[in-house]
């Protein structure tokens, strides 16, 4: 994908916005994204947009705010992984010619649903049981074969807590340090999985810019991979959850060979995190660490920006909040800020290849591998 | 179900909150991962959360006018 980088990322704080409209977290995540890039409106060549509760033309109605300039808007919805679904939009309609720059946006409302948006109805025998189920499941699983305690997960956890501190941005921000004894201490969910272990939905805006030539502070798009959910008999449940392990092994694979790179080669990493175990499950399925290591760098600081293997530094789904179809973009739009050194207090030391991963309801998954 | 199916459980979780199946779970309830001949299931548990290994049988069970698969695991 030579040529193909993000020249500016914009992302609002995640939170509660109460009667915000929803568009205007599009609009405000993409002008603060062109203004990122040093670029106007009118040199956009086309847009995606992404949301999974939105009323529908919500995508043309924030593209219209920005200007009536006549471009394609095309909106995508791929829940979770939404924001990485319109991103990969975005790098192709460049990488194949269509246009020189194009702009993916990402807005969601959880909290307080905008008028004439859509809810997901309960159909299925198991959308009646708490969404934690399976995650749980997996996650007893990986406790079971790395001989281990849920003091692992918990350690996760307060990892993604505690960098949700450092980041202004992310709806979840203690005060104090959190420690691995209150995120085991919370309402138990599903064993092993804590109220603490869980995400936060919320609302949010992101954007990102990409365009064909270099710029100022432009990161490279090294390769962006998707997939839906392949077979795979070990994998029982279907419908509105996501995909296997397998399917992140698969796209991931297919992203590290397209951008000629191995998991070594990895500085920051951004992932899908419904449960703080689903960090541990991606980690493991992108062989970026083995079963029983995944555990020792929990809890020894690893996964944390000074460690060896940073992951979800703007705190993730759990801290920083899960916007749906915002995601995936503010997942990018941190490694964008590792990779130029702008993550401020925390920054990762000298971060050459990032790795985002999302993974949707339903079994999108996508891949992306970034690079300076 | 045309008939109960030998599994073995691959992992499970406790869900200490009512089940929305009447009359089943309404202290709290299990769910596994079993695998069976043909494939891995989801689903319910009848009895304490079984770990890893333990094997059984998946049946039909009853409860009002509502018929669920559960897990049952064999006696020891």
């Amino acid at each position: 994908m030579t040529g193909v980088r993000i020249a500016g990322v914009g992302v609002t704080p995640f939170g509660k916005y109460g009667d915000t409209p929803l568009a205007d977290l599009g609009v405000t995540a993409a002008e603060t994204a062109l203004k990122d890039a040093g670029l106007d409106y009118d040199a956009v060549g086309e847009v995606f947009t992404s949301c999974s509760m939105a009323p529908p033309q919500t995508g043309l109605k924030v593209a219209h705010r920005l200007g009536r300039t006549g471009i394609p808007v095309t909106a995508v919805e791929s829940a979770s992984a939404g924001g990485m679904v319109a991103l990969r939009q975005a790098v192709w309609a460049v990488a194949s010619g269509r246009c020189h720059t194009a702009l993916a946006i990402g807005y969601e409302k959880t909290t307080a649903l905008e008028p004439g948006g859509v809810v997901p109805a309960a159909v299925d025998f198991w959308d009646r049981f708490p969404p934690q189920i399976h995650y749980a499941i997996e996650a007893n699983r990986w406790l079971y074969e790395a001989q281990c305690g849920p003091d692992a997960i918990g350690a996760v956890a307060a990892k993604s807590y505690n960098q949700a501190r450092l980041n202004p941005l992310a709806a979840r921000r203690n005060d104090d340090e959190v420690t691995v004894e209150q995120v085991m201490s919370s309402r138990m969910v599903a064993e092993p999985l804590t109220k603490m272990m869980c995400h936060a939905s919320v609302d949010g805006g992101a954007a990102i810019v990409v365009t064909g030539g270099d710029r100022p502070r432009s990161v490279a798009v090294n390769s962006i991979e998707q997939t839906s959910w392949p077979q795979d008999p070990t994998w029982p449940v279907e419908g509105p959850c996501v995909g296997p392990p397998a399917q992140i092994t698969l796209t991931a694979q297919r992203a590290f060979d397209a951008a000629r790179v191995a998991p070594a080669d990895v500085g920051i990493v951004s992932l899908h995190d419904m449960c703080a175990s689903e960090e541990i499950t991606a980690l493991i399925a992108m062989g970026l660490a083995d079963v029983k290591e995944v555990a020792d760098l929990a809890q020894s600081g690893g996964l944390a920006s000074g460690g060896r293997l940073p992951t979800n530094t703007d705190g993730g789904c759990l801290a920083r909040g899960h916007a749906f179809g915002a995601t995936g973009l503010a997942q990018a739009a941190e490694i964008v800020s590792q990779l130029r050194g702008e993550a401020d207090s925390r920054q990762v030391a000298d971060p050459r290849i990032g790795l985002a991963q999302a993974m949707g309801g339903g079994g999108s998954c996508v891949v992306a591998v970034l690079g300076r | 179900m045309p008939g109960d199916l030998t599994a073995t459980v691959w992992a499970s979780t406790f869900v200490p909150t009512k089940s929305p199946i009447a009359g089943y779970g309404q202290e709290g309830y299990s769910v596994a991962w079993v695998d069976t001949p043909d494939r891995r299931l989801q689903v319910l548990v009848w009895g304490s959360r079984p770990d890893p290994g333990t094997v059984g049988r998946v049946v039909e069970k009853t409860f009002g006018e509502t018929t669920i698969i559960v897990f049952e695991g064999d006696p020891t």
